[in-house]
This record gives C-alpha cells, structure tokens and sequence, in this order.
C-alpha cells in the first residue's frame, strides 16, 4: 500500500522536474555545448576480489555550497554513503534529482566526461569560480576524494595527480 | 554473588574518589555510560535497521555493565532468573526504554532490551526518510548519602526510606540525592531533517546548530547546552571522548566550555565520540538535597 503511494508521489516528482526542464531549457540564453571535460582514469587495482569503484563527480560553490552533480557512477543506494561528501551535498537531499547524470560503475580504463554547464534541472550554471569535486570509494578498497578549484568560462587546463582509487585527472575548461 | 561484590566495589571507588576530593561533592560519582548505535548515516531506498549497544562503562566503547532488557539466560527458558541488584536500582533498570523519535515526529519505545550482562542491545527499523533522536531513559536513581560516627562518608541507592534499616548506628549527617541521566545519539536516513533535534524542554539537552550526523574532520560542530528548555547560562564543563581507550596510554579528552550555554568544538580525528557532562542544583524534590542531571551523547565524526 505504501509502496504505491510512494511509486506514485515518484512519478508526479518526475514529472515536475521534467517540465521545469523543458521551461529552463527554452529561457536560457546562452546554451554551451562544452563547458567542461574531465578526463579520468578508474585504475586497474590487482585486489581480490574486486569490485569496480563508485565515482562522484560534482560542483560546489567556493563556499562548499552544493550546485549539481555532474556524473555518479554507481549500482546499490545501500552503498551511496560511502561517497561521503557527495552524499552529505547532494546525494541525500531529496530535491536534487541526479538520474540524468548516474550511470553502472566502470572497469579499469580511461574516460572523458563531457558536462554542457546545465545542473541536474537543466538550469545553466553562471561563469565563475567553483569547486570541482571528484570521489571514489571501492567496496573492500579505499577511498580517494580531490577537490580542485576552478573559473568556468575561463580556458584552463588542470592536471591532479593520482591517488590511490583515482588516476590521474585532466580538467579541461572550455 | 559476583554482581553484589562488583557493586560493592563500585560503591567504594566512588566513595574514595569523593574523599580524596578537598571537600564533600557528588560530582563525578556517575559512571560513563553510553549508547552505540551500528549506523549514524544510512542511504537505503528500503527500510533499514540499526542494532545499539548500550553499557555502564568508562572504557570507550568496550561495554563492562549490562543497562536494562531481558538476561539472555532468560530467553528460551522456563526459568527466569533476576540480575544481583540493591533492590532499589531493581524499578530502575526495570524502567529502561529505548525511545525513537521518527522524522515525522512521532515516538516509539516498545522495543525489547537484551541484557547481555555487559552490555544490553537492542535493535530498530528505520522506515522513514529523515534524521532519528535516539535515547535511553530510565527512572532517576535516589541515592542516599551519609557520615559514619568517625566520620567517613557512605551512601546507597535508594530513598532514605527505602534504605533507613541499613544505615549503620551513628549515621549522621543525611542528604539525598537525585541522578538523572540522558543517554543519547542521532541517525539520519536518506536526508538530514530537524524536526526532533528541537529541545524537549525538559532537564539537560542539547540544542543544535550543526547537525550531529554532519560531522567531519576539520569542521565545527556548534550547539547550545539547554536546561529545561533554556541556554544554561553557568559555565559548564564538557568532556569528549574518541573511541579506542584501550589502544592508547592517554584518555585524550577533548574539554569545552560553555558560554551561555553555547558551546563549539573542532573535530581533529574521524571516529566515535561520547560526550559527558553533568549539572548539579538544588532539587525541587521535598527533602531531597540536590540533583545531578547527567548527559551522555555519542557523536560520529567522519574523515574528509
């Protein structure tokens, strides 16, 4: 019974946040293919056994103020906390619906995410200074978190050395 | 047997602690005690449970003394015992509750307490989204102080009138006390909400300006001390404590003070972490002396 009520208070959430999406979408003025690019590398971790890592990728203010999620990777909610700061910022908070941006987790190799400066409404983000975040935690392995500051709409080019449970990463700002 | 020597013991530490101090005080005559709850943070899209571990003890978080429930020698069997206990105590581990207050604002408190001699579980499902006020409540424990003829000091557990036989000849010099203890920790689910962080208005609590399941290392966590319902304006003497007491030589406390009841600390190492502080006043109670209201909260702090 209560499981209805929720499928259905689900539906109504979804479709709200699509509508709002479609109107964000045709008000903004500037629509920015690429605004960034990151490039990641999910290591190859010679553990026994292994289980693919889950990754956040998100934006915060200079404050640490939450803005969106720009990728997660990830299987069961069960496991969403130990992301920990992406859970405390964004994952938990009901309102923020990152659907759009989750995918499975990877395997070991190289991968390029494109973000088109739009939040998980579809809402573009104003040029600027922000933090990007990215963080990986691999169940029976380790955590790694980096955080890098940088000014969307200013080209730069950023590298942060590996870390245990992160390759190196490549920050492109188009 | 072994449990009345124990209490014995314990009796006496607290009495010696008391006469080495430079004048007569209750203060510092509780025993840290504590709850530990297998979760502070959960993301679930199903309901979840959380098991508690609650125990009389000063190692953190090794449990020493069971705090309440059933004997676990009672479950399954025909014959029920009953733990070695002054009879005054009896009615107030007999009170023992664990309390849930949901995110929605309602209450729940029949959940049953397992005595496991040193230390009591329990366990409840977290259906609803959103932050979790936990506690432990019991009756207040009476105590019963007093001078022998030559003049050392000895107490009971128990009102006068409950304990007046056992008072040996030439006992003078009688006050009774009241020991009120909160026993308390938060869980959140899914989102933070505030809800039931708001103050009972009753007693000593805490009334916060962080959450306290938003709590990592580097980071404040700022709150106020309340005493029935309002800031506490005398100073008073807090006391944190990390987890793994056993692995290291020093206790590590963590001291703070309130101003106004207002009080900050800064979280240097990710761990488990209990709070004790205590407040002594006059009690409103006829022919009661005084009363010590004690508060135990346990607080889990996160690495960056």
């Amino acid at each position: 019974m209560f499981k209805h009520i929720i499928q259905i208070v689900v539906v109504l959430s979804l479709g709200i946040a699509s509508i709002e999406t479609l109107s964000n979408t045709s008000d903004s003025s500037s629509v920015n293919k690429n605004v960034l690019e990151i490039h990641l590398e999910v290591p190859d971790i010679d553990a026994h056994p292994y289980h693919k890592p889950y990754i956040a990728v998100w934006l915060e203010t200079p404050q640490r103020e939450p803005v969106t999620t720009i990728a997660l990777w990830a299987k069961e909610t069960d496991w969403y906390k130990d992301l920990r700061q992406w859970w405390r910022k964004l994952g938990r908070d009901p309102s923020v619906n990152y659907d759009g941006v989750t995918g499975a987790t990877r395997r070991p190799g190289q991968y390029k995410i494109h973000w088109d400066g739009k939040d998980n409404q579809g809402r573009t983000i104003t040029p600027g200074p922000y933090l990007l975040n990215i963080e990986a935690s691999r169940e029976e392995g380790g955590r790694s978190y980096v955080r890098e500051t940088i000014n969307l709409g200013e080209k730069t080019k950023v590298t942060i050395p590996a870390e245990q449970e992160l390759g190196s990463i490549t920050i492109i700002v188009e | 047997m072994f449990n009345t020597v124990r209490t014995i013991i314990i009796t006496f530490t607290a009495v010696s602690a008391s006469l080495l101090g430079a004048c007569w005080s209750y203060e510092t005559m509780a025993h840290g005690r504590w709850i530990v709850p297998s979760h502070t943070i959960l993301s679930a899209e199903e309901a979840e449970f959380v098991t508690f571990d609650l125990s009389i003890s000063n190692e953190l978080f090794y449990p020493d003394w069971a705090i309440g429930g059933v004997p676990i020698e009672n479950i399954g069997s025909q014959e029920k015992i009953e733990r070695e206990l002054p009879p005054p105590l009896r009615p107030v581990l007999a009170s023992s509750k664990l309390v849930v207050h949901k995110p929605d604002g309602t209450t729940q408190s029949d959940y049953t307490l397992v005595d496991l001699r040193r230390k009591t579980v329990t366990m409840a499902e977290l259906v609803q989204n959103g932050s979790y006020h936990i506690e432990y409540t019991q009756n207040p424990i009476y105590l019963t102080w007093y001078s022998h003829a030559d003049g050392s000091p000895g107490r009971f557990f128990g009102t006068l009138s409950q304990v007046q036989k056992l008072l040996p000849e030439g006992a003078k010099d009688i006050r009774q006390t009241i020991l009120i203890n909160r026993i308390e920790t938060w869980i959140t689910r899914n989102n933070l909400t505030r809800k039931n962080l708001k103050p009972q208005g009753k007693g000593l609590e805490l009334a916060f300006d962080t959450h306290p399941n938003e709590l990592f290392v580097g980071e404040k966590m700022k709150f106020t001390v309340m005493f029935d319902g309002k800031p506490l304006k005398k100073p008073l003497s807090l006391h944190f404590i990390q987890n793994g007491t056993r692995y290291r030589d020093d206790r590590n406390v963590i001291d703070v003070s309130t101003n106004n009841g207002k009080a900050v600390v800064t979280w240097q190492k990710p761990g488990l972490y209990l709070l004790e502080t205590e407040y002594e006043k006059p009690s409103t109670e006829k022919g009661i002396e005084s009363e010590t209201h004690a508060l135990y909260a346990t607080f889990e702090v996160f690495p960056e």
